[in-house]
């Protein structure tokens, strides 16, 4: 090998600290940004592909019991691929001896061996269940502990009785109920099954696919209002429709918006990480000067200097990327499949990302190299003289006879002025603590890029807190709308009166409020169904729900045909006001109605609306009568709502009531929200790797400054400091350059706070939501910013101090 | 022995072996010395004679493979730790380099200052006046707020001169002072150590330029590792059996 | 004592100082550590500069070398037949010549520490292109034969001695050939002994290779040694000298 590559190799390994801190730059941002472009890309296809491969049903309907003359009727319809009918009913299930119950789905097949829509996945066991035995979903597992194939489960009936079945296997079913929050989890038996829990033995649900245009979203509402019109005319009533299409997942949207707010800081930490670069170029050109003074003494031209280096840049560039980008594909695949287990989907298996890779090899080359131009440009063009009399000189008068005239930077001559204005005034500060002080500003372009990445770091990380407690905030303002202790659901309507009378009863119980509820069709202006709408019916003086009013007033006792819409009828309808009309089809009827107000929810909760039980109940015919009953206890915490609730339930049963649920109003939100905190997870892991790139940037500067100032150090050791003195000179540098940028990223945590928690209310909700600031994200910082400042140091200031003079100042 | 009378400096057969990748290098063979307080030594010696060897072996800045340095009646080495030796070495003797060495980011009172800092000497409050008395002293009270880089390389030493003496150490110890100096930089360099010497202070002083012993009440000649020729050898030894007998 | 090494040029001078200034801006004020100084170096001389420290010998050649500029007068050097004037060439113009024609020595011997000896040698081959790599290879044992360092080639300069590193680096100095030596206190941070070794090298190189040599020193000792020497006192001739 020719001596200059030879040259070139040995800079790339010498100094393994430097390589390392080098080289973890560059990985850290090329892994983030593998990581989340991978993932990106696997979800992309994977999400539709895999849903797709379910044969999901493109038309679910809900519908009043049928039998299978109706099922066929629906069968022989043109465009209906294939349609099947299943029966779905609510039971509460536990394991055997334990106290708990939980709720369970349970969805009766015709013939699972024929089974074409919303395909099961064989898990464990039995994927198709004999009579009198049954299979669950694998999501009924977190409820129901440690169960497995062949153990038996205990059902209650709705008499109150308990029957035992066999449980006989598990399975995965990604298509039913995906991106339903708020669904049960499921269980399945065959239809022969039904008689045992006392059902009828007919369907109640349609699942059907279309023969062609599966993702074509008008077709499909086409062929679901014919449908509906011709069930309808045959008077069979249909609650509820939803249509979905075959390649894409119903969160499709939700995911790739999380995955965006995630690349937001994939970048940033890019950003970061390509200011450490540039810094350790530059401390290390610093210490090739003489090299390169060397180089050109003995004939080497600035374009051979500059190419060499350049060499170096790419083959740390190199060695990065042998590090972060298999680390990147795997961590790319980790987060899709963690994802993907969340939102119950499979993916197709691990493979490498060719767009993710192309992305970290190009990111993992240019990057370094943009970073790395300047310091290597700088150097090159060292004079000889210059580089060589860094050590011919030893010293400031290196020409021998005194410094060169010299003008003082401004930013040297205020801190001299300062420190003298001070001493003025009698106020004297240590010499050594000077010395920390004019050391922090020495080499100003390093500082500012240590406090770039620190800074960006230390913001993003309070930024992540402040989004944390914004969505927090913001559920607890969603728990507003689940202000009832408990809420009790029976399968009919009963007098309120009467449910009152016993609801009283209950130890605990303070009050009750019967509500009611209705199911409409929003019609487009052509009068084709747009979507269902579900209309709550609380008594418009209730004080159990107090929504999020973004436009309009909410409902009065009064109002007649008119409602409070949620924000997602917009979606919609973007042009509704308060006082605009709506067409909505009620009970068979089209009737148009008023919308008076607008109020906030989850975003993926469909469409809701809100009506006083005072007209409903007269839509309903149902005067003085309900199936929901809000209750009210005399305490509000978790555990004594889910105490009432169980004995709520308990009490209804033993008198004779057919209860659906009873269940606590904490435990509804907590199922509404869970999703948010698997994104403040990632969202914090993302905050940690700035962190790390952040407390990285200041162990690589700290190791910088006391490398370039050994002679100093030696100095001082030469005047009289003890190892003590040392270290504290260097560890108060290091604490000093941490709070300065602790001051600026609590400046700048403000602006990344709205944007990030925009960005992801957005993709949550749909909607921006009002911010809210915490101070234990800034607690934990400067905590964590004054600890990672010591650590940066330490290292750095016990080499420092094990230094021997003679080693620094002397070359005899 | 009477405490009074205890030597300044004593070396006894003091080796220093230097060892790298090319072998060993024996940069002292054994050097027995004795300097009483007051003295103004030159030590003289061509480039690689050990003369500045001899000298970190009196600042402590390197320690020696055999034998023994005592300084004002202390063991520097036995028992010492580096750290320890840089706390002696700061209440105790001061130090000048060829190449200054001051601090380039404080200025010159700050300079003079540190040395008082690290030692815990005089009252913090009292440092500033002492130190500005100190620059007076060499010539410099016009600068004091001057950062090093803004004065000469002459007004460098002058400054180092006067940091070396915060602590008022009975020792100077100076390697080169005036090698990097203009001969008239070098003569004022020289007058401040004779005024120090009138002051009966101490002082060692390496140089290769023999022209400077004529200003030094002793020189020492090293050559290769080894004291050949001693100024006063022949007085010392008078001196000795005077005490003897 | 005299090779021929370009006939037509024989009798002009190899170097010509003409006039040559150099000031330097300090805190103090200006200071000339060079007051005009001309001097002129004949083809195979080996010429001595002597002086205190401070006297300006060191800036003396780096005029030469072309590693410091001057501030007025000129330095014109005649060598493979062109006449250079040093401080009229680019930077990068300056370094290619300066790898071809001048080898360059310093007291602290400046070699790379990461090569070994035989690659320390290559590299100024490497760099001007003069030689092709496998030519280099072998010119650079030949060298290090010549200053009987052979068996260490494959030795990083960490692991040989003072001495040994200051004639690896007059290898590297004569690894392109060059008609012209520069050396700054080569012998400065060696024991008498091993100054002396190297100091043979150097008249050799003038009596077998007829190579012109400047060298600067503070030791009056070697005054009687060179072919011709020259006495600066602050940044001019001092005024015993016979130039």
């Amino acid at each position: 090998m020719r001596p200059r590559w030879r040259k070139v190799m040995h800079d790339l390994m010498d100094n393994t600290a430097r390589t390392l801190l080098v080289v973890f730059s560059i990985a850290v941002g090329v892994f983030s940004i593998g990581v989340i472009a991978g993932a990106y890309e696997i979800l992309q296809s994977d999400m539709g592909a895999s849903y797709a491969s379910n044969r999901p049903a493109n038309i679910d309907l809900r519908m009043a019991d049928f039998d299978e003359d109706v099922l066929q009727s629906i069968r022989n319809r043109k465009d209906i691929e294939a349609t099947e009918g299943r029966r779905v009913f609510n039971v509460r299930v536990r394991v055997p001896g334990s106290g708990k119950w939980s709720t369970l789905d349970l969805v009766a097949f015709d013939d699972f061996e024929a089974n074409q829509i919303n395909l099961l996945l064989p898990i464990e066991g039995k994927s198709a269940p004999e009579k009198k035995e049954v299979i669950l979903e694998r999501d009924a597992l977190d409820d129901l502990h440690d169960v497995k194939p062949g153990d038996p489960l205990e059902f209650e009936m709705p008499d109150g009785s308990i029957k035992t079945l066999p449980m006989v296997g598990i399975v995965q079913d990604p298509a039913t109920g995906a991106g339903d929050f708020l669904a049960s989890p499921f269980g399945y038996i065959t239809r022969s099954t039904l008689p045992f829990f006392d059902q009828p033995e007919e369907f109640n649900r349609v699942y059907a696919a279309v023969t062609t245009g599966g993702d074509d979203e008008r077709h499909i509402h086409e062929v679901v209002n014919d449908l509906k019109d011709r069930l309808e005319k045959n008077g069979i009533t249909v609650i509820r429709t939803r249509i979905s299409l075959t390649h894409e997942h119903p969160l499709t949207d939700t995911v790739n918006a999380v995955l965006g707010v995630l690349l937001t800081l994939g970048v940033l930490i890019v950003f970061l990480s390509s200011s450490l670069i540039a810094n350790t170029m530059n401390a290390l050109l610093n210490q090739h000067l003489r090299h390169i003074g060397v180089i050109k003494l003995i004939g080497g031209r600035r374009r051979q200097v500059l190419v060499m280096y350049i060499v170096l840049i790419l083959g740390f560039s190199a060695l990065a990327l042998l590090i972060s980008v298999p680390l990147g594909g795997q961590g790319a695949y980790g987060l899709a499949l963690f994802i993907s287990d969340q939102l119950n989907f499979n993916l197709l298996g691990y493979r490498i990302v060719p767009l993710a890779f192309t992305l970290q090899v190009a990111v993992g080359l240019i990057v370094p190299l943009v970073a790395g131009m300047f310091p290597v440009r700088n150097g090159s063009k060292i004079t000889i003289l210059k580089a060589l009399s860094g050590e011919l000189g030893r010293g400031e008068g290196s020409s021998g006879r005194g410094a060169a005239k010299v003008q003082l930077p401004w930013f040297d001559r205020i801190q001299i002025r300062f420190t003298r204005m001070l001493g003025k005034r009698g106020i004297h500060i240590p010499r050594l603590f000077i010395i920390s002080m004019r050391n922090t500003f020495r080499r100003k372009s390093r500082l500012l890029l240590t406090l770039f990445t620190l800074t960006m770091g230390g913001a993003i990380f309070i930024a992540v807190f402040n989004v944390r407690v914004t969505l927090h905030d913001y559920i607890n303002a969603i728990g507003h709308y689940f202000r009832a202790d408990v809420t009790l659901d029976l399968d009919y309507p009963y007098r309120v009166s009467e449910v009152e009378q016993y609801a009283v009863q209950v130890p605990g119980v303070e009050r009750v409020e019967g509500w009611q509820f209705i199911s409409a069709e929003l019609l487009y202006p052509d009068e084709t169904a747009a979507d269902n709408i579900n209309i709550f019916a609380p008594p418009a003086e209730s004080e159990l729900i107090s929504p999020i009013l973004i436009a309009g007033r909410w409902m009065q006792s009064e109002d007649v045909r008119k409602l409070v819409i949620s924000e997602a009828v917009l979606h919609l309808f973007p042009d509704l006001k308060p006082g605009r009309p709506i067409s909505m089809k009620v009970d068979g009827k089209v009737e148009e109605w008023e919308v008076i107000g607008i109020f906030k929810f989850v975003g993926h909760e469909g469409m809701l609306g809100y009506a006083p039980l005072e007209y409903i109940s007269k839509v309903n015919n149902l005067p003085n009568q309900s199936m929901s009953y809000r209750v009210v206890t005399e305490q509000h915490d978790r555990l004594s709502q889910d105490k009432t609730a169980e004995l709520l339930d308990r009490f209804f049963r033993e008198h004779g009531f057919s209860v659906r649920k009873a269940e606590s109003g904490l435990a509804t939100m907590d199922i509404a929200v869970e999703s948010l905190d698997t994104l403040v997870v990632f969202l914090f892991i993302m905050a940690v790797l700035t962190a790390i790139v952040g407390s990285m940037g200041l162990t690589g500067t700290m190791g910088m400054n006391v490398l370039e100032r050994t002679r100093e150090i030696g100095i001082l050791r030469a005047i009289g400091a003890d190892d003590r003195a040392v270290m504290r000179t260097v560890i108060a540098e290091g604490i000093l350059i941490g709070m300065i940028s602790f001051g600026l990223a609590v400046i700048f945590s403000v602006p990344i706070t709205y944007l990030l928690s925009r960005i992801v209310s957005l993709a949550v909700f749909e909607s921006p939501i009002t911010t809210v600031f915490t101070y234990s994200g800034y607690l934990i910082w400067l905590g964590l910013v004054l600890v990672l400042s010591a650590i940066a140091c330490i290292l750095p200031a016990r080499n420092a101090a094990r230094l021997t003079i003679r080693e620094v100042l002397a070359y005899e | 022995m009477d405490s009074n009378h205890r030597p300044m400096i004593e070396m006894q057969e003091v080796v220093k072996t230097f060892k790298n990748a090319a072998g060993e290098f024996t940069a002292l063979r054994g050097v027995n010395l004795c300097i009483e307080p007051g003295e103004f030594i030159s030590i003289v010696g061509k480039s690689g004679s050990g003369k500045s060897t001899l000298l970190n072996m009196i600042t402590g800045i390197d320690h020696p493979s055999k034998g023994q340095v005592v300084i004002g009646g202390k063991d520097i080495y036995t028992g010492v730790t580096e750290s320890q030796r840089s706390r002696w070495r700061g209440r105790n003797l001061g130090i000048v380099f060829q190449f200054f060495q001051l601090m380039p980011m404080l200025t010159l009172v700050e300079n003079v200052m540190l040395p008082m800092d690290l030692a815990e000497m005089y009252d913090f409050d009292e440092r500033p006046e002492r130190a500005r008395g100190l620059l007076t002293l060499v010539g410099l009270e016009k600068y004091v707020n001057k950062l090093p880089v803004l004065v000469s390389a002459g007004q460098q030493q002058s400054a180092a001169i006067a940091r070396a003496l915060a602590c008022d150490p009975p020792l100077l110890v100076a390697d080169e002072p005036t090698g990097n100096l203009d001969s008239k930089s070098a003569n004022s360099i020289m007058d401040l150590f004779e005024e120090q010497s009138r002051r009966g202070k101490t002082i060692v002083m390496v140089t290769h330029d023999p022209s400077l012993t004529e200003r030094t009440s002793r020189t020492l000649v090293i050559s290769d590792g080894l004291l050949v020729k001693d100024s006063r050898a022949d007085l010392d030894q008078d001196k000795g059996k005077r005490k003897v007998s | 004592m005299h090779g021929s090494i370009n006939e037509d040029h024989r009798d002009n001078p190899i170097i010509e100082y003409h006039k040559v200034v150099k000031t330097y801006s300090t805190a103090a004020g200006d200071f000339d550590a060079l007051k005009g100084i001309d001097l002129e170096v004949k083809r195979g001389e080996f010429l001595g500069i002597l002086g205190k420290s401070g006297a300006g010998k060191s800036t003396l050649l780096n005029m030469l070398t072309g590693v410091d500029r001057l501030s007025s007068g000129e330095v014109i050097i005649r060598s493979n037949g062109h006449d250079i004037s040093v401080h009229n060439l680019e930077e990068d113009e300056l370094a290619l010549w300066r790898g071809r024609n001048m080898g360059v020595v310093y007291q602290s011997f400046q070699l790379l520490p990461m090569l070994t000896l035989v690659e320390n040698i290559t590299l100024p081959m490497d760099l001007c292109g003069k030689f092709k790599a496998k030519e280099s290879r072998l010119r650079a044992l030949e060298l290090l034969r010549m200053v009987e360092l052979e068996e260490h080639a494959n030795k990083l300069p960490s692991h040989i001695s003072g001495g040994q590193h200051q004639r690896a680096a007059i290898a590297r100095a004569l690894a392109n050939d060059p008609p012209i030596l520069a050396a700054d206190e080569p012998t400065g941070s060696l024991d008498s002994v091993t100054a002396e070794v190297v100091f043979g090298f150097f008249e050799k190189l003038v009596t077998e290779q007829a190579k012109t040599i400047v060298m600067v020193t503070h030791d009056d000792g070697l005054a009687g040694r060179f072919s011709r020497h020259v006495l600066l006192s602050d940044g001019e001739w001092a005024p015993e000298n016979q130039t």
